[in-house]
């Protein structure tokens, strides 16, 4: 889409009274405006809430009927500018909506591959810079407001590279510039989409109204009988966190330091931390007041961190400073609870 | 075995809490450890002054110390006249009703509601710190949780033997308490609410499933990622599916775009970015808040920062000035904009609502810590003789806390901030020296004299300015100047990869500050963070109403 196209749909929203986006949807890309004509129009001013509830209602029926998604939101955001500052002249508020847009589609097409890192950043500097130089210069931002066809924030009246890519960085004239290779860009970019591809969370319905959650105290932890599981191990037990709706499972995350029983043995390392996370589904008890979490010995296999911890209490690292914290689907968090210093319990932890 | 749901859910889970949530890497625990430990030194130096008891050991080394530093012996009697004054200010802790289940505490309290003992007709909120008979944990008063009393708090080392006691007897909790305000800044989560240009549209349910249903999967794991690292960027991902369990929630409706709030954000005003200015764009500040463009220790954003730009602008989150408190709180103009101010520290460039509002978060420069711990001494001063002056107190201590992180000093989300916080959280007794008296010695020593330098800074300011006021500002931005000059002289201190690295695995991350050269340099700037508290806070008891 160009932005000829969105200036026009910024005349449907100027002609006003209710005439959505989507309204204007088909209005021919040809047909000529006057640069007064394309202003975008700040909504009725109840505040600034009030306008951009408007301007999002108005994007959402336009992306409704059709419009794609990236016209929408370009529109938004030069509503948007008008909302938060209404006096912003039609060209400034056009050059803030456009960057703000732009630097949304770039951090999109990051995510999903079409844009490298290294054009990504170069992009979003582009943007900052021309926004900064286009700001002081009011023949050039109205300029932009008359046609700017490639969409690279350089008026098409000075534009010698009328067909830039979108998104791509380019020199004063309009035209592309190069964006060097760059191995640590390169080495970055793996890195981060690494992260992002295996990152996950949870959510889950039912805690859409769950209460704050509760710290969960750390009791005390030792060896003990798992008799749900038939094994042995190492239990922890925790004072329990209720008081979540029917489904809204809690987990608990708990973090162990391990301190070496015998300071400057080269065997072991000072100090060992470990972070793991149990589901309430996974409580060795059926208690009211406290669940225990079991690291049963031998040969089962447990997930990396168990395994650490595990391995940690059988090389006798007999004392541990331990906290806890709770979490739920609603992606709430309880602060975590202070950090206790144990040994175990002499007379065991069985569940 | 096989995994079975459960499992694979608290796997999954284990991502999701180890998220780096850069914008606000609170390490409250260490705010108030290191004010309590501030006060702490105080309390030695006016017993050390009046000849009271306290270990030989220490007594010995600061003996030592005022041979060869002839000016100590005025700064100890400065400290004995500090530190009455301190324990005489108005607690201001609310009433937190909270049950406390502890065994050891519900028989002390004889119940499970903590026991005040409070004289008749005083509340909580006003009564003096010393007669404060339980010390309180930062998690005290907000919201459900275990009662935050620090049941097995003790000073620090050789510290106890300045405040010897035992809980809810003897001891002296104006240190932590005063430590539990140096921490409250991070709990100000009206500070920045922000708002989602375009949360609402997208809330539409026809579009909401137009988009669920085009996602590709790159699109799905940065949700996936958005939702749980940023929540207002759920915008991306309205459908998020997690495999295990196949539980699925429509999160977005239940966000309120144009006010959003939350503790993750409140960070966003806890830099002072000390590296040289460049000319262009113009700065906020001759020392800027954080500006997520040029973050690093080289201005140069790390792969964190660019995750934070990119999903702060795929959701179009902007600061919503009508309801955020920090752009009116922390611009700080004293006089006029831009120009020198009463303090004689150079005034931010005043910024109408909408030049806060237009940019998104990671384009906007956002206000410098300098100024909030201006913000908070003010207030302290304007409020004296009220339960708000300990509360207020706490931003300039909570603002030189944060100015003695590297990364707070140079504006960072990334390079290794938050494995740094955590480590340092993890490992501070041991920084402290608590576990030895020779290492509790070495470290209280060190924090006096240094202390007696940042006290002279303080005094050779008022000399040249005629005043008796702190100079917070300078205070603030010295010691953060500080801090990324001893930093760039470590550079492994500044882990480009650390922080993307603590997303998946937060142990690793950390870990790898777990060696001696980075215990080195933490255990130096948290000694003169500790320090500079311990300056200030002498300092601005001198300060008239």
């Amino acid at each position: 889409m160009t932005r000829r196209m969105v200036a026009l749909t910024a005349v449907s929203c100027a002609l006003g009274a209710g005439l959505s986006l989507a309204q204007t949807a088909s209005a021919p890309a040809e047909q000529p405006a006057s640069a007064a004509s394309r202003a975008p129009t700040a909504p009725a001013r109840t505040g600034a809430d009030a306008c951009l509830a408007q301007a999002r209602s108005r994007a959402a029926d336009a992306f409704q009927k059709h419009r794609s998604q990236e016209q929408a939101r370009l529109q938004l955001e030069i509503d948007a500018a008008l909302c938060v500052d209404p006096t912003l002249s039609p060209a400034s508020a056009n050059l803030v909506g456009t960057v703000n847009a732009d630097l949304a589609r770039l951090a999109r097409d990051f995510v999903v591959g079409t844009r490298s890192l290294a054009a990504y950043r170069a992009g979003r500097a582009d943007r900052q810079k021309k926004l900064a130089a286009l700001l002081g210069d009011p023949a050039q931002r109205d300029a932009l407001l008359r046609g700017d066809e490639d969409g690279d924030l350089v008026p098409d009246s000075i534009d010698k590279c009328p067909k830039t890519p979108a998104g791509a960085p380019t020199d004063a004239r309009g035209c592309p510039v190069r964006i060097p290779p760059s191995a640590t860009t390169e080495r970055e970019e793996r890195e981060l989409r690494a992260t992002l591809a295996g990152a996950r969370t949870l959510f889950n319905a039912s805690c859409k109204d769950a209460p704050p959650l509760a710290i969960p105290a750390p009791l005390q932890w030792g060896r003990g009988q798992q008799t749900k599981t038939g094994q042995t191990g190492f239990n922890l037990a925790i004072a329990k966190v209720g008081g979540q709706p029917p489904g809204c499972e809690v987990f608990y995350e708990i973090q162990l330091r391990f301190i070496d029983p015998n300071p400057g043995n080269p065997a072991l390392p000072p100090a060992k931390i470990v972070t793991m996370v149990f589901s309430a589904s996974e409580d060795l008890l059926s208690d009211p007041a406290r669940v225990i979490f079991g690291l049963p010995v031998g040969a089962m296999v447990l997930s990396p961190a168990r395994n650490v911890a595990r391995e940690a209490f059988l090389r006798e690292y007999f004392r541990a400073s331990w906290r806890v914290r709770a979490v739920n689907g609603a992606n709430q968090v309880s602060p975590w609870s202070p950090f206790i210093t144990q040994g175990p319990a002499s007379a065991g932890v069985p569940a | 075995m096989p995994r079975g749901p459960s499992r694979v859910l608290a796997l999954v889970l284990a991502g999701l809490l180890a998220l780096p949530l850069p914008a606000h890497a609170h390490n409250e625990p260490v705010h108030q450890a290191m004010t309590d430990f501030a006060y702490h030194v105080l309390l030695a130096g006016e017993r050390f002054s009046q000849g009271r008891s306290m270990s030989a050991r220490l007594r010995s080394a600061l003996s030592s110390l005022e041979k060869t530093n002839p000016g100590l012996t005025a700064f100890f009697a400065d400290a004995a006249a500090a530190a009455p004054k301190l324990r005489v200010l108005q607690s201001g802790l609310p009433l937190d009703p909270t049950p406390c289940i502890s065994p050891a505490l519900v028989a002390l309290f004889g119940g499970p509601v903590p026991d005040w003992q409070l004289p008749s007709g005083t509340s909580l909120e006003s009564v003096r710190m010393r007669s404060l008979r339980l010390p309180v944990t930062v998690h005290y008063g907000h919201g459900p949780a275990v009662c935050a009393i620090a049941e097995t708090y003790a000073p620090s080392g050789e510290l106890k033997s300045v405040n010897p006691g035992s809980l809810a007897l003897t001891r002296d909790y104006t240190g932590m308490t005063l430590g539990y305000w140096a921490a409250a800044p991070d709990k100000e989560t009206q500070d920045w609410v922000l708002r989602s240009t375009t949360l609402e549209a997208l809330q539409n349910p026809v579009v909401l499933g137009a988009i669920g249903a085009s996602v590709t999967a790159a699109v799905s794991a940065v949700c996936v990622l958005a939702c749980g690292f940023f929540p207002p960027a759920c915008v991306a991902c309205p459908f998020v599916a997690v495999g295990a369990g196949g539980i699925v929630i429509d999160e977005i409706a239940s966000i309120e775009a144009d006010s959003l709030e939350s503790q993750d954000y409140v960070g966003f005003g806890h830099f002072v970015d000390m590296k040289a200015t460049p000319a262009s764009p113009a700065p906020f500040d001759t020392k800027p808040g954080k500006f997520m463009e040029r973050a690093g220790p080289g201005g140069v954003p790390d792969t964190t920062e660019d995750l934070v730009t990119l999903l702060l602008d795929i959701g179009g989150i902007h600061v919503n000035h009508a309801e955020a408190q920090a752009p009116k709180n922390y611009q700080t103009i004293l006089g006029t904009s831009g120009a020198i101010g009463s303090d004689f520290h150079r005034n931010s460039t005043a910024r109408s609502p909408s030049a806060w509002e237009s940019p998104t978060i990671p384009h906007l420069q956002l206000t410098a810590v300098d100024n909030l711990a201006m913000f908070g001494y003010q207030e302290a001063k304007a409020n004296k003789g009220t339960p708000l002056e300990a509360k207020r107190l706490g931003w300039p201590l909570h603002a030189i806390g944060d100015a003695s992180v590297p990364m707070h000093a140079v504006g960072a989300s990334g390079y290794g901030h938050r494995p740094y916080e955590d480590s340092v959280e993890m490992v501070f007794d041991n920084l402290v020296g608590s576990g030895s008296t020779a290492a509790s010695v070495s470290a209280i020593t060190q924090v006096v004299l240094r202390a007696f330098k940042w006290r002279k800074f303080i005094q050779d300011w008022r000399a040249l300015h005629g005043t008796t006021e702190v100079p917070v500002r300078d205070l603030v931005t010295a010691v953060a100047e500080n801090t990324r000059v001893k930093a760039n002289a470590a550079p492994a201190v500044f882990k480009a990869s650390a922080s993307i690295v603590y997303i998946v695995d937060e142990d690793g991350a950390t870990a790898a500050y777990d060696n001696p050269a980075m215990a080195a340099i933490q255990r130096d700037l948290l000694l003169e963070g500790i320090a500079a508290e311990v300056a200030f806070l002498l300092s601005v008891t001198e300060v008239a109403p």
